[in-house]
């Protein structure tokens, strides 16, 4: 085999080595159950996963928490316990992050449980926490007519942000995807006590 | 060793020749557009740190929204501007500075054609919420077909190339072919395995993993080591010292950067060996870097001494190689166990993330450009005062916003790490920091406009002059770039 040749199969073996290690490894013993097993998750939640990782969430939020010997996660009541590779198990979305500008969520449906909270927090995260980095998200919000009673999830706006007479604000098919898959974060892995997922 | 330019550069006078007018269009195909996302990248760059000086700013348009212009800066570098200039400089590797005729020229402009179309579709993809939002990989999936067949077809025949026209010495061609093969082996294969239903679990994150760290060291950092063995010999009269430890550095680099990616999953739900072979491999990443660093530092200590006049591409050059050290040192240091619980999450990372990109890449591909355009466009850049601008905006910029942001992810880690500090408090302490980010940010984009500005002069001047050309310019020196009298 000539110079280049050997280098060329260097390289793609170097890679490969790479690939087999960090990828097929880890799919084969942690990955996916047998099919029988649930299989991928789906529904609302699924939805949202995609709508949180098309908005970036990421970008400031993590979700893993880590052993205490790594950080303060678990004093910070981000969890009960680090994060374990089956709480991942069955999920396309693995959103575990890079950077926190903002609080964990790995756990968050455990802490904040009511719809509405959310729903506040996305259209206008200053309202809840005055002064945060967070921006706002009220592009998934519609702006509808408003027929006789509010809708129940309509938002209770006031001052520059209430919308005109005759209309309210209720959030869209993706908020409502979003704050499905916000309040389904509740890694407990599979065969402990407390909520499945 | 790297003798690619000097071995054929016998002729003195030789002007770019026939051969080189024909390569005039590939590579300002490449180029041409390279420089537009990179205009666009720091647009979106200087957005995002403005949405963190005011979060309300803009705030109305989901296209706009932080999570979304954030990935597309940092797409839009890696995919509009350091791929190309990463392929400029295996086509100038391969056609020995435009000397040899080029074989595929048709091929190459269907491809750079293809290739910006498919990332105008993936770009404005992410900013209408496409995105997977999986780092390098978060180009949405129908922009990919289109970028990986705008690939192979400059990447195909340019290893061909490469192969056939074969120095047995030079590190430049391995480090070239490192980056021409592993793009579209780490990105094929990982873009398969996203789409493929069955892949599930922790392990669609070591794939991300595996693939930025490959994208970034064995990719793009290749092709920058590649430029920095190409442009030494002709800068510096001589090779990188110490060949051997070079190829030495070579075979670790192209192993350890496909190990290294999960060193940033510290904590998180993986395996403990897993872990560890990414921490060790980082750590050998930086041994390979300071060989090569040790080569090219003594070359400089000989050859450099009587040089005189300011020249844009040993500049670009030296700053390049400072931020490479730097950031594989820091790379190796921020994920010392003792560490890492105070630095992992911060804003620290992203400092390294940025010299990396910004003063490594960038600085080193922006020497590359100053010495290959007078060559293909058979003209010395216009003003040296405007190449010098360029060099002290992006080196002052580039400066400050690492260190604002490592002094600023000392404090978010020493604060995250405390229980009892709320978040807020933890980012309030960090925003003085993030705020002021945005001064270097501005610096980047005119360093950036300058260079574009520079850019189009010289293009339109070689265009206009294009006869003339041939008798008055470049007295065909090595690769000298612009000439300061
Ligand atoms: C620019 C950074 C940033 C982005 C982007 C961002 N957030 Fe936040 N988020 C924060 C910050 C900061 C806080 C904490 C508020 C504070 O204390 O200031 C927060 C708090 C939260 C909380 C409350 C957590 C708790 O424990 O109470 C939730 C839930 C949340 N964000 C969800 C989201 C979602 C969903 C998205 C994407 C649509 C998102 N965030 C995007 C910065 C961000």
């Amino acid at each position: 085999m000539t110079e280049p040749k050997r280098v060329l199969l260097g390289i793609l073996l170097a890679t490969g080595v790479g690939w087999l290690l960090l990828v097929w490894m880890p799919l084969r013993k942690l990955g996916p159950a047998s099919a029988a097993d649930g299989g991928a998750p789906f529904g609302r939640a699924v939805i949202g996963g995609k709508v949180y990782a098309a908005n970036g969430c990421a970008s400031c939020h993590t979700q893993v928490v880590r052993p205490p010997n790594l950080g303060s996660d678990i004093a910070r009541g981000w969890g009960a316990r680090r994060t374990l590779p089956t709480e991942y198990r069955e999920e396309h979305l693995v959103p575990l992050g890079v950077l926190r500008l903002g609080p964990d969520l790995a756990n968050v449906g455990e802490r904040r449980t009511e719809p509405y909270w959310y729903y506040r927090l996305l259209y206008d995260p200053r309202t809840i926490y005055p002064g945060t980095l967070m921006p706002s998200y009220r592009y998934l919000f519609a702006r509808v007519p408003l027929l006789g009673t509010p809708l129940p999830d309509s938002l209770s706006l006031s001052g520059r942000d209430a919308p005109p007479l005759g209309f309210q604000v209720v959030p869209g098919p993706k908020a409502r995807g979003l704050v499905a898959y916000l309040l389904s974060l509740k890694r407990v892995p599979p065969g402990e006590t407390g909520k499945t997922p | 060793m790297a003798k690619t330019l000097a071995s054929e550069e016998a002729p003195e006078k030789a002007s770019p020749g026939e051969a080189g007018r024909s390569l005039r269009a590939p590579f300002l195909w490449l180029l041409g557009p390279a420089a537009v996302w990179l205009w666009v990248a720091t647009i979106l760059a200087l957005l995002g740190s403005l949405k963190l000086v005011d979060p309300r700013f803009l705030g109305a348009w989901g296209w706009l929204t932080f999570g979304r212009i954030s990935p597309a800066a940092f797409l839009s570098f890696v995919y509009g501007f350091s791929i190309p200039v990463g392929l400029s400089a295996a086509l100038w590797a391969v056609t020995k500075g435009g000397r040899l005729p080029l074989l595929g020229r048709r091929w190459c402009l269907a491809s750079s054609f293809l290739w910006n179309v498919g990332l105008w579709g993936g770009i404005t993809g992410v900013l209408a919420g496409e995105s997977r939002s999986l780092s390098w990989l978060g180009l949405p999936t129908f922009s990919l077909p289109s970028l990986g067949l705008a690939y192979l077809l400059s990447a195909v025949w340019l290893v061909a190339a490469l192969v056939g026209r074969w120095e047995e010495t030079s590190l430049a061609s391995r480090f070239l072919l490192l980056g021409l093969v592993w793009i579209p082996w780490g990105g094929g294969v990982a873009a398969l395995m996203l789409h493929d239903p069955a892949v599930r679990g922790v392990a669609v994150a070591s794939l991300e993993w595996w693939f930025n760290d490959g994208l970034l060291y064995a990719g793009l950092g290749a092709f920058a080591l590649g430029i920095v063995y190409l442009l030494a010999p002709v800068l510096l009269g001589c090779p990188l010292a110490f060949p051997r430890l070079g190829r030495l550095a070579f075979w670790s680099w192209a192993l350890f950067a496909n190990l290294a990616g999960t060193a940033h999953l510290v904590g998180g739900p993986f395996p403990l060996w897993m872990v560890s072979l990414g921490v060790s491999s980082r750590f050998l990443l930086w041994v390979a870097a300071a060989a090569v660093g040790v080569g090219f530092w003594v070359a400089a200590r000989g050859g450099l001494a009587e040089k005189k006049v300011w020249d844009p591409t040993w500049h670009f050059l030296r700053f390049g190689m400072i931020s490479f050290l730097t950031a594989a040192g820091l790379g190796a240091l921020l994920i010392l166990p003792a560490w890492s619980r105070y630095v992992h999450y911060t804003v620290l990372e992203e400092a390294q993330l940025i010299l990396f990109l910004y003063g490594f890449l960038s600085m080193t591909f922006f020497s590359l450009l100053y010495a290959l355009l007078p060559q293909v466009l058979g003209r010395p850049w216009p003003s040296p005062t405007l190449a010098k601008a360029h060099f002290r905006l992006s080196s002052y910029g580039i400066s400050f916003l690492v260190g604002l942001l490592v002094v600023g992810g000392f404090f978010q880690g020493v604060g995250l790490d405390d229980p009892e500090l709320p978040i807020h408090e933890v980012i309030v302490s960090l925003l003085p920091f993030l705020r002021s980010a945005a001064a270097p940010a501005m610096a980047l984009l005119a360093a950036h406009a300058v260079f574009g500005l520079h850019l189009l002069w010289l293009v339109v001047e070689s265009g206009s002059n294009r006869r003339v050309a041939d008798e008055v310019a470049v007295p065909g020196t090595g690769m000298e770039g612009v000439r300061t009298s």
